[in-house]
């Protein structure tokens, strides 16, 4: 697990935000609260609406998921590596988000708990990985790409 | 509340139609015709005078957001009219050659089995009014027209679900009928996202959908798609669908596959398309053979995942499969239509 400061352009903090990475665990939470947007509107129509721009992200519930950083042989970060997740056995089918690494090569995957297998995808490379994605949890799983 | 705009810049309400019947009755009474011929509009959307913002051009019965085929030919001054951002490099038609070799070119990965899709043109309707969607910058999801300024998604697409809330706002770019590095029809911004609160409270995939309103009127010029439903839950089985949209695998390309409908359930339908990563809040089409498909192409679902297992809406039985929600007819008359109906954008 890398440490150390990063600016990060893959996460919605109206542009950029800081983080300190000291261990995996801070890695999850300054992830966690820096992914949340406004809070919603719940009107009596039955819809949700976006809206209180400027208020706080509420709870303290971690969103289960994958995130780690992908850098090449040269241990630069790759940045716009595209990032799949593919269930493995029973878990959950998977969003067809797209996924790309950041600037500093980092990412993050909004998962269901179960298993999958992370590829990584980038100027014809191409590595994978086992991850099992628990309730509450953020699995860490950096990539290294020859 | 509904809004028309002139020459882009001063607003009517059209709630306050009584009021300005006095002064205003020329206008209103363009509108009226507006509402009533979809060629009237068409003619007059080129008309740089008239910004036509959420003008309901069309007849929607209930149960279904009837098409809009846009404008013939899309110019620059267009786009601007109706709010959209010009990209410099952008070119409005592709070259015959381009077009040729759009239509050759395939999938070479595996999906489920051989990779069946083709890359799709976007110069014209009903492609151009397929939307890629950036946020941050990045390649996020796929979504498409309903109104001037409604782009239907999945909900994973705008909010994180029982984890979580809406994205930003200001993080999302909307560019309908990309085609690679060429932003032909321009881009908008999102000025609000919608979903339902069962998506908000369960994650559940059978509620993954959602509505984003522009921040201009973009429609106007590409046309938007048509949504409906058919009564019975096994109404679509077998039917053929085709799930266009912006793999991340194909760089801002719109690419589509076809397929058919193997299970249809009450609130989603699973089938088997070649989708990945990306294609997230395409719609499902087929060509309705009840005589409606003349007046453009009509949707009946958002695509949202790719194959699963466990805890899937496909079920364990059909891994193979992959699966987005149904457009219900409930669906369509108490949230579609509900936020196409909405405030067009406040200001330009």
């Amino acid at each position: 697990m890398a440490t150390g400061a990063y600016t990060t352009r893959g996460v919605s903090c109206g542009g950029s935000c800081s983080l300190r990475i000291a261990t995996a665990a801070t890695l999850v939470f300054a992830i966690a609260g820096c992914m949340a947007g406004a809070p919603a509107t719940v009107s009596g129509d039955g819809i949700v609406r976006s809206g209180n721009a400027g208020a706080q992200p509420g709870g303290d519930v971690v969103a289960p998921g994958v995130a780690g950083r992908v850098i090449g042989a040269d241990g630069q970060p790759v940045a716009g590596a595209f990032v799949e997740a593919f269930p493995i056995g029973d878990s959950p089918a998977v969003p067809e988000l797209a996924v790309f690494t950041a600037g500093d090569g980092t990412y993050r995957w909004f998962l269901q708990p179960g298993n999958y297998q992370i590829t990584i995808t980038a100027d014809g490379s191409r590595t994978t990985a086992i991850v099992s994605v628990v309730e509450g949890t953020v699995t860490t799983s950096n990539f290294i790409l020859q | 509340m509904r809004q028309i705009a002139l020459s882009g810049k001063k607003r009517v309400s059209r709630v306050g139609a009584t009021a300005l019947a006095g002064c205003c009755s020329l206008f209103l009474g363009v509108a009226a015709a507006l509402t009533a011929s979809p060629a009237a509009a068409q003619i007059l959307a080129s008309n740089d005078a008239f910004d036509l913002s959420a003008v309901a051009r069309t007849s929607t019965r209930a149960g279904e957001i009837a098409p809009f085929r846009g404008l013939d030919v899309i110019r620059p001054a267009d786009i601007v009219a109706n709010g959209g951002r010009l990209h410099p490099e952008a070119r409005p038609t592709a070259s015959l050659s381009e077009v040729a070799a759009s239509r050759m070119e395939r999938g070479t990965e595996t999906i489920i089995g051989y990779d069946s899709r083709m890359r799709l043109h976007t110069s014209h309707y009903p492609n151009r009014a397929i939307v890629y969607i950036e946020r941050n910058g990045q390649h996020h999801c796929t979504g498409f027209m309903i109104s001037p300024d409604t782009v239907v998604t999945s909900a994973h697409c705008v909010h994180q679900g029982r984890f979580g809330d809406f994205y930003p706002e200001a993080g999302f770019e909307l560019f309908p009928g990309n085609d690679g590095t060429n932003a032909r029809h321009g881009s908008c911004g999102a000025q609000t996202l919608f979903t339902v609160p069962e998506w908000a409270n369960s994650s559940a995939a059978e509620y993954d959908f959602a509505a984003i309103k522009l921040d201009c009127t973009i429609g106007n010029t590409t046309g938007w798609f048509g949504l409906y439903s058919l009564p019975g839950q096994q109404a679509f089985r077998n039917l053929s669908v085709f799930v266009p949209g912006y793999s991340g695998d194909k760089p801002q390309q719109q690419w589509g596959s076809a397929g058919r409908v193997l299970q249809s359930l009450e609130k989603f339908f699973c089938y088997r398309a070649d989708t990945i990563g990306g294609n997230s809040g395409g719609p499902l089409l087929h060509d309705r053979d009840d005589g409606r498909a003349a007046d453009g192409q009509w949707a009946f679902g958002v695509h949202g995942y790719g194959v699963g297992g466990f805890g899937a809406p496909c079920g364990p039985a059909f891994r193979q499969q992959n699966g987005g929600v149904r457009t219900t007819q409930d669906r369509i008359d108490n949230f579609f239509n509900v936020i196409r109906v909405a405030d067009a954008p406040a200001s330009d």
